[in-house]
């Protein structure tokens, strides 16, 4: 080993070594420049990922474009308002709302109440906790077609189930149905991303240490009183972050919709993205279409703000 | 308020290895309106039988009497018994005084009332002007005081305290120690209170319990402790510096043989029962040390001398190794490297092999009041 390291370093021209630690020890020694280095790559992607897309959204969306015309008719900012008075739009916008909140609720009442479950300690509780973070680790298409496949009014199990239990005379198209569409894609879009809540969630609950609820238990609280004032202010805020998180990301979904009713049956379950999709890829109308997510971007953001000043998330309970 | 019994109280834990007896068959009653220690080195078992009275752990077997009333099965928030933690379990979201009248919102009294309650008690416990704070705020020494006055705002029926001042510094400690007996005068509640600190049982409790193994070593009031241990090991646990123990021989009646030696201690004891083979203990407060060239029987060379207030506490290296006195520092100044003789005034055989007190000898004449129990 020694002649091998030998003979290399003696390649090296040591005056080359130590030049190279010299130049190495001054960037680290230095803050500002340790923040650059470590800084400017991730900032290179952002800005290639997120900041010029949406820069080009939104220029494209003062554009008349086509797909087939290469030139690009100027139309204006006021093309936005057009966008915002249209029905159609307002409709979509509705859905979203329902769908991206109503998939949220969901969410977390699931994702908590399961954190809560699997934090026990019983025999194999880690092997439990583990099968519940599974879901998250399956694509949304494979669970798209999956759901498909059992909520099917021939040959679904979730219909035969229902109806062997007494629950369902008939079988029920739950996808095909106006009145039944919108629940159904909510809640298989959700029951994945349940996980992602609880895992947050757990995290947390399992740095809440044993002795505040005995300390609790001392004082003469029942379980629900513990649960109040123990845990509650403890998973707050990191349940107020997983709810801003999942709002952002259930307004953008896109995939789960798409592949499970695309956006039927009529059009109950066109949310803006797949609002967006119709206009841009079935109508080819590219500069309204960027106009859609351009809005949909400033909506969000302002919602993000507005949270932010009203729930806290970022303020961490005092710790003693 | 209210006695507590322990009946042959049992717990095993079942771990990889089998099972751990924490608290092995144990009995005993506080009296009403007493403050016991339960003392003992730590895995002893004494948080857990602490924790088993509160409810916090199901005994294996065993009954608990509080006031008359078998609580054995009762859970641990009905039992109206106060716990003060090691870690203070405060709640930081909590201002101080929300912190200190939890337990009457847990009862669903107004906010008004529980505000003036918590003024009261924290009146008590001279943190009136923190009540508006939160815990975060606050120095350990006032976490622990808002934790006890948590613990007396319901007026329960005994006051539990698992080791509260361990994480104290020893000034505050003092002060502490201070306050809780101030305390415990003006609410006048029967207190348990477990600690590792011999120093602190000693100088809080009425009566106080060496445990070790799981097992009550001794029950008796400090002064009894201290001066007719029951055992070896209490005999070394309670009390500092350490008491001296050497093997030795008895043959003739009183006096004995240090085995390795030719030191030959009278030990003044009533010698009928005293097996041939023993432990000689002698505290090192209970001597009498002399320079000398040349010590004949038990002595040596002072290693080190550690000066604490008016004594000095010597550690002499002898022919047994390390033995340990006390001597006046004005009185009878000693130095490193003085030769010592040192002299026994007062004794304990102990069987060597069961480690139970056989004799003590009685130089001074001073009984304790009570007769021996556990």
């Amino acid at each position: 080993m020694s002649v091998v390291s030998d003979r290399v370093t003696a390649l090296v021209p040591s005056q080359w070594w130590q030049r190279s630690h010299e130049l190495l020890s001054r960037v680290f020694e230095d803050d500002r420049r340790l923040l650059a280095l470590c800084l400017t790559p991730a900032l290179a992607l952002y800005v290639l990922v997120a900041i010029l897309p949406m820069v080009w959204a939104f220029n494209l969306s003062l554009y008349e474009v086509s797909t087939l015309n290469p030139v690009w008719e100027w139309t204006g900012p006021g093309r936005l308002l057009d966008i915002v008075a249209s029905g159609t739009f307002q409709a979509a916008f509705g859905r979203s709302l329902v769908f991206g909140f109503g998939s949220v609720a969901f969410q977390i009442v699931v994702g908590v109440s399961l954190a809560l479950l699997v934090n026990r300690e019983f025999k194999g509780a880690v092997l439990a906790r583990a099968l519940a973070l599974l879901p998250y680790m399956v694509p949304a298409v494979a669970i798209g077609m999956v759901g498909q496949f059992m909520l099917n009014a021939q040959y679904g199990i979730i219909n035969l189930v229902l109806i062997r239990v007494g629950i369902l005379n008939n079988p029920v198209a739950f996808l095909g149905l106006p009145e039944t569409a919108m629940a159904t894609v909510m809640v298989v879009g959700s029951w994945k991303f349940a996980v992602f809540v609880t895992l947050l969630t757990l995290a947390r609950l399992q740095s809440i240490p044993e002795n505040f609820y005995e300390g609790a238990t001392m004082c003469g609280a029942n379980a629900y009183q513990k649960f109040r004032d123990v845990t509650l202010p403890r998973i707050k805020n990191v349940i107020l972050i997983a709810a801003l998180l999942r709002t952002l990301w259930m307004f953008n979904k896109f995939d789960i919709i798409y592949i499970m009713t695309r956006g039927g049956p009529g059009e109950t379950t066109t949310t803006i993205p797949l609002h967006a999709y119709e206009v841009a890829f079935n109508q080819y109308r590219l500069g309204e279409a960027a106009g859609i997510a351009a809005l949909m971007f400033v909506f969000l953001a302002l919602w993000s703000i507005v949270y932010f000043r009203v729930a806290r998330p970022e303020e961490e309970v005092r710790v003693a | 308020m209210t006695d507590i019994q322990v009946d042959t109280l049992r717990k095993e834990f079942s771990s990889d290895g089998g099972e751990i007896v924490a608290v092995d068959d144990v009995s005993f009653t506080v009296e009403d309106g007493e403050f016991v220690c339960i003392v003992g080195p730590s895995g002893c078992g004494k948080t857990t039988l602490l924790r088993c009275i509160a409810g916090l752990e199901h005994p294996t077997s065993g009954e608990i009497t509080l006031g008359g009333e078998a609580v054995t099965d009762v859970p641990p928030q009905n039992r109206n018994l106060a716990f003060v933690f090691q870690d203070i379990t405060l709640y930081p979201h909590m201002k101080v005084w929300e912190n200190i009248a939890y337990p009457l919102k847990l009862d669903g009294v107004g906010a008004d009332t529980r505000y003036e309650r918590a003024q009261e008690v924290a009146d008590t416990i001279q943190i009136g002007e923190l009540l508006d704070k939160y815990p975060g705020e606050l120095s350990g020494g006032q976490q622990q005081r808002v934790a006890i006055g948590r613990s007396i705002i319901r007026s329960p029926r005994a006051y539990l305290l698992d080791e509260p001042m361990s994480d104290l510094d020893a000034k505050l400690k003092k002060e502490m120690r201070v306050e809780l007996q101030r305390i415990q005068q003006q609410v006048g509640g029967t207190m348990v209170y477990v600690t590792h600190d011999q120093e602190e049982a000693m100088t809080l409790s009425d009566r106080m319990i060496v445990m070790d193994d799981g097992e009550i070593q001794q029950f008796g009031s400090p002064q009894r402790v201290y001066h007719e241990p029951n055992n070896v090991f209490v005999s070394q646990f309670i009390g500092s510096p350490e008491i001296n123990l050497l093997p030795a021989t008895c043959r003739d009646g009183a006096t004995v043989a240090v085995d390795d030696t030719d030191w030959r201690v009278d030990t003044g004891v009533d010698a009928d029962s005293v097996p041939e083979s023993v432990t000689l203990g002698f505290r090192p407060r209970h001597t009498t040390v002399e320079r000398t060239a040349d010590p004949d029987g038990i002595g040596g060379e002072v290693a080190l001398v550690e000066a604490v207030g008016d004594e000095n506490i010597l550690y002499i290296d002898s022919e047994v190794g390390e033995l340990r006195a006390v001597a006046d520092i004005e009185q009878n100044p000693i130095e490193e490297g003085d030769s010592v003789a040192i002299g026994v005034e007062r004794a304990y055989l102990f069987d060597a092999e069961t480690g139970e007190t056989v004799a003590t000898s009685r130089r001074h004449g001073d009984r304790s009041e009570d007769q021996v129990e556990a």
